[in-house]
């Protein structure tokens, strides 16, 4: 059993509760070293615990729902991508949240029952798959052909859907709430043809989507990034207050010899076997990251479990194994402190610096930020991460702006809203960015707050332009405030007098008293 | 399964047709004709007659027989159309209650729907002779660029005549149905229906699968083949009044006999190139003597008086091509639709514009309404694997503030649709919104057709452009109209189906329109438009600015005076849309004004 067994690698759910476990510390120990690349002998290792016991620890996490096992192919190398993956693909055993099948979720399945109407139920099933994802749905996947499709693919397509949702298809027939759902569809079907159909309209939804893909795996992966390097503070910080736990026993005792072992019940903290779990830990630590530990300084040291015989440990004395993991956790601290995070700290940032070169400042942005996570205290690289994060914003708020040109011409607003504050982002100093953050919001009807901190900033950067104040003023008048929208207004009337918007605006108000 | 008919009613001629066993077919009437004019009269003795009989009669019962009540259906009492019926009909147009027209024969007061309807009566008994078995159910065409209103009465008509009007097809739709049906072609086609008084053009893309969409459709309801006719009548009472000094217009019956001469004289120039007009004892002298009509018209002649009539029908192609975002050589067939195609110098035009020769297939007369009974089976029968997709004519939407027209559903969009907008309140405390759905082109609200109106009550108190209400447009596969608007804070709502014609004259919808400034919405302000503005702004600067010098270059020739009459109205055209704030209009504008300083820099560069 052991062999086979060992090799296994549990991980843990990335949403699971923890807190609400009523674990041990036992159990929290071997929890706290499940990181998704050491198995489970490896685990056994550093805990000093048997392998048996650890693996019956880990059952009963993957039982309650907040750990699983990653197939053992788990791609080390794969994760030397440039976008850092924090949750490899998953193949196994996830019974918890999200629904598997979207479309299972989509609608109450009672409208498949609807009375007193002619239709099949896959007919049935058709329309109300179709219609509740009209939204997700590009035109591509809505008419159900690939991006590279001809016109006359698209129009074949759209001919051949046309005669399924058409309702004139089913004229005279009772359709109930059918009908309407057909004719929704149809009508986007017809969207979707019309812009597919005309070269000029296609190439810019085309571009858009393009855009829209580049942003979201930009989003994304930053987004994996950021979460990476919070599990490794999270690492980095436990580590560090498992030293803190024990400070008594650390420092009392030289490194070099750790205190004599009140022996851990027939398995006593040999030398050897400290050497072993140290070595552990730094791997463990190093694939954290998805690095191994270069060559010259640890070999991936998966030895034999040695001379000390591999006994059951188990709950007999709770007092014993305390001292155990104090003394264990000094150790790990130092080896820490000695090796693991400042040498993989400059391993990300040479990744980065390789990245930048690249230009793939996404990745760049990445690799810092996990090295900052490992080195909180080097300023140099807080500076560094701080432009590349202001370079990668920059390149975005291109792509951003001109998402959000597409989205605002196809009165999308609240989408364009988001994209024109991505652009605020990546550009703080563009004021027209600000003032159409402003106006996008507006428009969307979304939060005037925040729209005014928008219009705001585009006044003060543009303290001369007539569009900021009179986007600032439409602002203060929405959310109700006469005064300050007046006197933006005014100001906005004085700068461009020709105006008729700000004219109309201002009449209005005037009214108003 | 249960037979539907399906009926052209024409505005000279009618036509029924009805599938038999997967074959659509032309159903002759009594007298063995496969057309039967839309004629009614009401004799003396009271007796109704319809079709041939009716026109037979007409001469000797000028003011009691009605022709071409189509293009009387819908409208106004005083619109244009009826006027000029007045000056020109023998018949007697009355005032109707709700500002329409009504008919007056014999002492009797008829709608013009109730006319209509005598005459599908006439075409669905043809229908039921030939079958041997009632028929209730019918598909009617109608010219594509007819409005809501003149659909709905026609509808009406059908429902007085005790038919169920399943489906109103546009006519050059129902040809393409024709020229299609059974074909399994791929092919885009152009329709052009030329008739007696209408005319429409409409480009289809048929496919092998049985699908037929319409991609664009346009016309004009007041051209057709009576405005031929009428050239001529013009040409023989000038000359008629130049040599006798009378003017046979004041003479009823001369007038009668001069349409019925006019129209003889068309039709025969289409075989042969002249033609003897010859009508003796047309009228009497003041001294009581008879004087007598002959004179020779030669198919040149003709075709001279009708030149500027062909050339419009043209330029609407060229428009409507335009529409459609299609090139002349991607148009793969021509299909020629109305009695008006026979005459020789409209074939010409036709193969001229669209460089080939039309579609020699189907028969001018009997297409239509052959579609009309494909479309009609289509629906019924589950097994007929068609589908039709047509577009609505006209541009629907509301009034905004400022009495200007903001479209939602622009024209030719596939039915059915549905599109939205957002709306604001323009006054402050303002709770009440009032909708009035206009349907047309022009950017003047008053200017189009008003189809319906309600109110959205019960707004939050606040300030101008704070409230925001969704206005929603619905056309249904039926082609029915629905609107709704929406409160969005409250998703208090209110709607309304557009049913029955208004009925309303001009002056009572400019003053429902002065009405509703008082509850007016305006459009929310928009990114695209202040952009449009922007660009269009700096283009007609830079433009102004290279005029003198490109009139200094181009002084003397005409073709550089066109090319500065054409930018100056690029220019004018630019500027009122930027005054109308119509951001559609004005962001294509922006392209002809760029392609007008493009060319002006080029002119200016040469030198």
């Amino acid at each position: 059993m052991g062999e086979t067994r060992s090799r296994k690698i549990p991980r843990l759910l990335p949403e699971a509760d923890i807190t609400r476990l009523p674990l041990g510390p036992m159990e929290g120990f071997v929890l706290s070293r499940i990181d998704g690349s050491a198995s489970l002998d490896e685990i056994a290792d550093m805990t000093g615990l048997g392998p048996e016991a650890v693996s019956a620890i880990v059952i009963q996490l993957v039982d309650a729902d907040v750990a699983e096992w990653v197939e053992s192919i788990h791609p080390r190398t794969a994760r030397h991508s440039s976008f850092p993956r924090m949750t490899p693909p998953r193949g196994t055993l996830r019974t918890k949240p999200l629904p598997p099948h979207t479309t299972r979720s989509l609608y109450d399945p009672q409208e498949l029952e609807e009375a007193d109407v002619e239709l099949d139920v896959d007919r049935r099933r058709e329309i109300l798959d179709t219609f509740y994802r009209l939204d997700d749905l590009s035109y591509y996947e809505l008419l159900g052909i690939p991006e590279d499709s001809d016109k006359k693919a698209v129009r074949d397509a759209y001919f051949r859907l046309s005669k399924k949702f058409h309702p004139d298809t089913l004229y005279g027939k009772r359709l109930g709430s059918f009908k309407a759902k057909m004719e929704v569809v149809f009508n986007q079907l017809t969207q979707a043809y019309e812009i597919l159909g005309k070269k000029r309209a296609r190439a810019e939804y085309d571009a858009y989507l393009k855009l829209r893909k580049r942003t979201l795996s930009a989003q994304k992966s930053l987004e994996e990034g950021r979460r990476e390097a919070e599990r490794i503070e999270r690492e980095v910080a436990r580590v560090v207050e498992r030293s803190i736990v024990a400070p008594e026993v650390a420092p009392t005792a030289p490194p070099a010899a750790p205190p004599p072992p009140e022996p851990a019940p027939g398995r006593p903290m040999t030398a050897e076997a400290k050497e072993r779990s140290k070595r552990l830990l730094a791997k463990k630590l190093a694939a954290a990251t998805g690095r191994g530990l270069p060559g010259s300084s640890s070999p991936p040291a998966r030895s034999h479990p040695a001379p000390s015989p591999p006994r059951a440990p188990e709950p007999e004395a709770p007092a014993d194994r305390e001292t155990l993991l104090r003394g264990l956790a000094s150790s790990l601290k130092q080896v820490a402190a000695v090796t693991g995070g400042v040498d993989r700290a400059d391993r990300h940032v040479e990744d980065a610096r390789r990245a930048e070169a690249e230009g793939n400042l996404v990745s760049a942005a990445n690799s810092l930020r996990l090295a900052l996570a490992l080195a909180p205290d080097r300023e140099d690289l807080a500076a560094d991460y701080e432009r590349l994060s202001r370079m990668v914003a920059a390149s975005l708020a291109e792509t951003y702006e001109k998402q959000a040109q597409y989205e605002e011409q196809a009165g999308r607003w609240a989408e364009a809203a988001i994209s024109w504050s991505k652009v605020c982002e990546g550009r703080a100093g563009d004021g027209a960015a600000h003032r159409r953050a402003a106006v996008a919001l507006l428009e969307a009807g979304g939060d005037l707050s925040k729209a005014k901190v928008y219009a705001q900033r585009a006044v003060d950067l543009m303290p001369e332009d007539a569009k900021a104040r009179r986007a600032l003023g439409r602002v203060f008048s929405a959310a109700g405030m006469t005064l300050n929208a007046k006197r933006e207004l005014e100001k906005a009337a004085k700068l461009d007098p020709g105006d008729e918007m700000v004219k109309n605006l201002l009449r209005e108000l005037g009214k108003k008293k | 399964m249960e037979k539907v008919i399906g009926i052209d009613l024409g505005t000279f001629n009618s036509c029924v047709a009805v599938l038999e066993g997967g074959t659509p077919i032309v159903i002759a009437n009594r007298g063995g004709y496969k057309v039967t004019p839309s004629m009614v009269a009401i004799t003396e003795a009271g007796k109704r007659l319809v079709g041939h009989i009716a026109k037979r009669q007409a001469v000797t019962n000028a003011e009691n027989t009605v022709y071409a009540a189509k293009r009387l259906i819908g409208r106004k009492w005083d619109s244009p159309q009826v006027k000029n019926a007045m000056a020109t009909a023998p018949y007697h147009l009355v005032e109707g209650p709700h500002a329409d027209v009504r008919l007056k024969l014999r002492d009797k007061v008829y709608s013009v729907a109730e006319v209509s309807a005598m005459i599908l009566q006439e075409m669905k008994l043809i229908a039921e002779d030939y079958l041997g078995h009632e028929v209730q159910k019918a598909v009617v065409t109608v010219p594509a660029y007819f409005n809501d209103g003149q659909r709905q009465a026609t509808k009406d008509a059908g429902a007085i005549a005790g038919l169920d009007v399943i489906r109103i097809i546009n006519e050059p739709t129902a040809a393409a149905l024709a020229y299609g049906f059974g074909k399994q072609i791929d092919r885009t086609v152009a329709v052009y229906d030329l008739g007696g008084g209408t005319f429409d053009i409409s480009i289809l893309e048929i496919s092998s699968t049985g699908v037929f969409k319409v991609i664009s459709t346009a016309g004009d309801t007041f051209l057709g083949g009576e405005d031929f006719d009428q050239r001529i009548i013009d040409w023989l009472v000038q000359g008629f009044k130049e040599e006798h000094g009378i003017d046979l217009r004041q003479d009823r019956m001369a007038l009668q006999r001069l349409k019925d001469a006019a129209e003889k004289a068309k039709c025969e120039l289409s075989g042969v190139v002249e033609t003897e007009v010859n009508l003796p004892f047309i009228i009497s002298s003041a001294r009581n003597e008879a004087l007598h009509l002959q004179r020779v018209l030669t198919r040149r002649q003709l075709e001279e008086l009708c030149q500027d009539l062909v050339q419009r029908t043209v330029q609407i192609c060229e428009m409507t091509l335009d529409e459609a975002g299609l090139d002349k050589d991607e148009i793969e067939d021509v299909i020629l639709v109305g009695g008006m195609t026979r005459m020789p110098k409209v074939q010409q035009a036709v193969s001229d514009f669209f460089e080939r020769e039309p579609c020699k297939g189907v028969h001018p007369d009997e297409v239509v309404a052959l579609g009309a009974a494909i479309q009609g089976s289509a629906l019924v029968d589950d097994t007929q694997d068609m589908v039709l997709l047509d577009v609505t004519p006209h541009t629907l939407g509301i009034m905004v503030v400022g009495g200007y027209f903001e479209e939602l559903i622009p024209q030719n969009s596939t039915v059915p649709t549905s599109r939205s907008k957002i709306f604001t309140t323009v006054r402050d405390n303002q709770t009440a919104v009032k909708i009035l759905v206009l349907q047309g082109e022009s950017r003047r609200a008053e200017e189009n057709d008003l189809l319906g109106e309600f109110i959205l009550t019960g707004l939050r108190r606040a300030p101008a452009g704070q409230v925001e209400v969704e206005v929603t447009f619905e056309i249904n596969a039926d082609g029915i109209v629905s609107v709704q608007a929406k409160d969005l804070e409250t998703n208090k709502e209110q709607s309304i189906t557009v049913t029955a014609t208004s009925g309303l004259t001009d002056d009572e919808l400019r003053d429902m329109v002065a009405d509703a400034r008082e509850y007016a919405v305006a459009r929310r302000d928009d990114e695209a438009l202040e952009k449009a503005k922007q660009e269009a702004e700096t283009l007609i600067a830079a433009i102004e600015q290279l005029f003198p010098q490109v009139e200094q270059v181009v002084a003397g020739s005409d073709f550089g005076r066109d090319a500065i009459d054409k930018a100056r109205s690029v220019v004018d055209r630019a500027r009122d849309l930027i005054q109308a704030g119509d951001a559609t209009g004005l962001k294509e504008q922006v392209e002809a004004l760029a392609r007008t300083q493009r060319m002006f820099k080029g002119v200016v560069g040469k030198v």
